[in-house]
């Protein structure tokens, strides 16, 4: 047998024995036998450690006689990307999958002192769930098959995906992929054993997941915007609604289960929360991975999609048959007493977010079942999902305003008044200076200035509040009385980084798409053309070769008010000898507060057709995406939540460990 | 009418608006969705509304302006084809023989498209290369 067949066949068999040995274990009440089954998990992580490196090898060498590597790479191709190659088709995404799993449970496993009865449980559930993949691994959707001849040559990679996007955009995507399973199958167990702290056990590995899917998420916007010339960072795709679907499920989760951990409130919501997140995960990978929806990067048809549809059914049927079961153990004690109060805020947030998911859902299955139920296929635009989900984006915005000072149960009028009126005062303010100062356009107005203003003045209200709070405990001065307020508060400070970090997000979209000035020219080298406050001078036009490519630029100096701003700016075409075609290569600049974007149309020796487009503010989306809501996730997810012990009659020391 | 009914009423009535919103909005983002083969027996009944054809890109029948940045190329597949003109430069990955997706209005017996998404099959580049003497 094939040596990463074996190793996937040993994994399997192990799989199945842990899953085993958990059951007998929890019957027989026999500790020996968890301790083996743990050796069994680490060994597990250990196997697909060797199977993926084995892979990795098998492309590095480029051993064509593997059909995957065959497949998804060539002689001429760039040794980067033969790493990234891996996880280029649905075989080794797979594999990715399965792979990063027994990672996670390998450490639950490695950890002993939190290996308790509530994780045991979980593992019948991610145990069966990883067999299963491998077994797809083993059947359906082979890495490692090998053909009966030696090809001369691979096909090599998609053009496309020859972007060090590539290298960063799946891997952290499957990263949260992999880490939803743990939270959901912590459900199922908790569940079962009528046993609530599951909420509390699942936070870190939800937040893990979060990362993973706002990392992945935001490296798939940027490679839309650099990468696939769609002009734009975001373009309802599919797959991209696929990826971002589980995203909003398990941003309204985290939310609501700070309910869960504090009001004891919102227990079922909560559960289907998870697992439509997980189903989220799986219906995404079916999408991406089977071909059965037209999408710029779907992978061809395949034969997997029965298995991930089955598996579909089987997992939501017996959820829903576990709670029907245990009904009455996970019934929430009445969280509202007013519309208007933080709880009440945190509703609306799980709201928004459901919606925009139901909407996104509905437009990216809808063609699906309209040729299935109407036997005609049909496509849904972009327009939908922009008219649905801007109204939703800035009531969030919104809402994070309220959300830091609106007070719990039930906020009276002069606690609204208190905390609401200067931030509104001065969105007013701020709003007739705009005005003035020309910004006319509704959206704008409401989300550029209204919405920052009243976002960041609440936000700073709040954390005036804890530094003062800091100092009536005891006064060390004012940047140590910060220092310590954010230590002792990080998960709220974590929390406001998000919040801060999706205002960046949509007042960036709000300002590309509102003041985007995009022309169209036909140039000749020495001409000026001008976009907006910019003119574009081409100066000239070189063409060269570079790794498997050749590559025709249109070189540009950019002046602003006369004076040069930019100088050998390029709109960029590369053709690919392997493949014989031609791609678009986008560049974006950025000057002042614009992105300056290049898109090429013809590059021919003494003339070029580029569409160029300013774009303001669109650094705001990279900086608020990629590091302040990274760190602010980093800083919650660096805290520990203890488990209100008068709530739940556990030890503290259980719960603390993961 | 007390005030829970009156909040239930309020949450209620902005429900139905955002489902009416929804629906209209989605109606309108609607377009059909045909293979060549569909299309060209109902091409005229379009009215220049907006349609997707999915084909192949037909072996050298591209024709390519870079000045104009004008596309010109047959879409088919083994019920029909059609001619289709895209004045938005070279889609990414173009290449004969591989599936696309064009979106645009038929007019004069020619497909204008304001989009066409090249697929990019699992299996890129087609068959693998035998060699002369590699079989093993």
């Amino acid at each position: 047998m094939e040596f990463g067949e074996t190793l996937l066949t040993i994994a399997l068999i192990l799989c199945i024995y842990a899953a085993i040995a958990h059951i007998l274990g929890i019957w027989k009440k026999k500790n020996e036998l968890f301790d083996s089954a743990r050796a069994a998990i680490l060994l597990i992580g250990v196997l697909l450690t060797i199977a993926s490196l084995w892979l990795f090898n098998l492309f590095i060498t480029r051993n064509f006689q593997y059909e995957y590597v065959a497949m998804y790479s060539s002689l001429d191709l760039p040794k980067v990307y033969t790493i990234a190659a891996f996880w280029a088709g649905s075989d080794g995404s797979l594999l990715l999958w399965a792979w990063l799993i027994s990672i996670y449970i390998a450490i639950i496993a490695i950890r002993g002192k939190s290996y308790d009865n509530l994780i045991k449980h979980a593992m019948l559930v991610i145990l069966p769930t990883l067999g299963y993949l491998i077994y797809m691994l083993l059947t359906v959707s082979r890495p490692f098959r090998m053909l009966d001849f030696m090809p001369v040559d691979g096909n090599g990679l998609n053009p496309m995906l020859q972007d060090p996007g590539m290298l960063f955009h799946p891997p952290t995507l499957f990263w949260g992929y992999a880490g939803v399973l743990i939270p959901f199958a912590l459900m199922i167990a908790g569940i079962y054993l009528s046993d609530e702290t599951w909420i509390y056990r699942a936070r870190r590995w939800a937040l893990w997941a979060w990362l993973g899917l706002a990392l992945g998420n935001m490296f798939g916007s940027y490679w839309a915007y650099t990468v696939l010339n769609w002009g734009g960072f975001w373009g309802w795709d599919p797959v991209e609604n696929a990826s971002f679907l589980p995203f909003l499920t398990m941003t309204a989760f985290y939310h609501s289960t700070m309910i869960q951990e504090r009001k004891s409130g919102m227990k079922i919501w909560n559960i289907f929360l998870i697992l439509f997140t997980w189903e989220l995960v799986v219906y995404g990978t079916l999408l991406t991975r089977s071909g059965i929806i037209a999408s710029v990067h779907t992978f061809g048809q395949s034969v997997t999609a029965p298995y991930y549809i089955n598996y579909m059914i089987v997992v939501f049927a017996a959820t829903i048959l576990l709670v029907a079961w245990k009904y009455d153990s996970i019934k929430s004690k009445k969280i509202l007493e007013s519309f208007v109060s933080r709880e009440g805020s945190f509703l609306y947030n799980n709201w928004i977010f459901i919606v925009a998911a139901a909407s996104v859902l509905w437009g990216t299955t809808y063609p699906l079942l309209s040729e299935a139920f109407r036997g005609y296929k049909v496509m849904v635009g972009p327009s939908f999902y922009n008219q649905i989900n801007v109204p939703l984006g800035i009531a969030l915005l919104f809402l994070m305003a309220i959300c830091p000072l609106i007070g719990w149960r039930k906020a009276s009028l002069s606690n609204l008044k208190r905390n609401f009126s200067r931030p509104l005062l001065l969105a007013a303010v701020a709003m007739v200076v705009a005005f003035a100062l020309g910004v006319h356009d509704f959206y704008a107005l409401v989300a550029i200035v209204a919405g920052s203003v009243l976002v960041i003045s609440t936000h700073l209200i709040a954390i005036s509040r804890m530094v003062t709070k800091q100092k009536k405990t005891e006064d060390k001065g004012f940047p140590k009385n910060l220092s310590l307020a954010f230590w002792n508060n990080r998960r709220t400070f974590g929390g406001y980084l998000c919040h801060i970090a999706i205002l960046m997000i949509i007042v960036s979209a709000t300002g590309a798409v509102v003041y985007e000035k995009t022309e169209t020219f036909n140039m000749r080298v020495g001409g000026t053309y001008s976009v907006g406050d910019y003119e574009f001078k081409l100066t000239k036009i070189d063409q060269y070769d570079k790794n498997n490519k050749q590559v025709s630029a249109a070189l540009f100096d950019v002046y602003k008010n006369g004076k040069l701003v930019l100088t050998d700016s390029s709109a960029l075409m590369y053709h690919y000898l392997k493949q014989d075609n031609t791609n678009v290569k986008p560049m974006a600049y950025r000057v002042g507060i614009d992105d300056l974007y290049f898109s090429a149309q013809a590059i021919t020796s003494n003339s070029a057709t580029v569409k160029l487009k300013v774009m303001p503010l669109m650094f705001l989306m990279w900086i608020g995406g990629f590091h302040v809501l990274i760190s602010g996730i980093l800083i919650s997810l660096s805290t520990k939540v203890a488990v209100r012990k008068n709530r739940y009659n556990i030890g503290m020391e259980d719960i603390n460990e993961l | 009418m007390n005030k829970k009914t009156k909040n239930i009423l309020g949450i209620g009535i902005v429900g139905i608006l955002i489902l009416y919103l929804g629906a209209v909005s989605f109606s309108n983002a609607l377009s059909f969705y045909y293979e060549v083969g569909e299309f060209v027996t109902i091409a005229d009944t379009f009215n220049g509304k907006i349609v997707n054809v999915n084909g192949t890109i037909a072996s050298g029948s591209t024709i390519w302006e870079p000045e104009k940045a004008r596309l010109t190329f047959n879409l088919s597949d083994n019920n029909g084809t059609i001619t289709v003109v895209s004045n938005d430069g070279m889609p990414g990955s173009y290449k004969e023989g591989i599936p696309a997706v064009v979106t645009g209005y038929f007019v004069n017996n020619t497909f204008q498209a304001t989009m066409v998404v090249t697929k990019c099959p699992s299996k890129y580049g087609g068959d693998l290369d035998h060699g002369e003497h590699n079989e093993t």
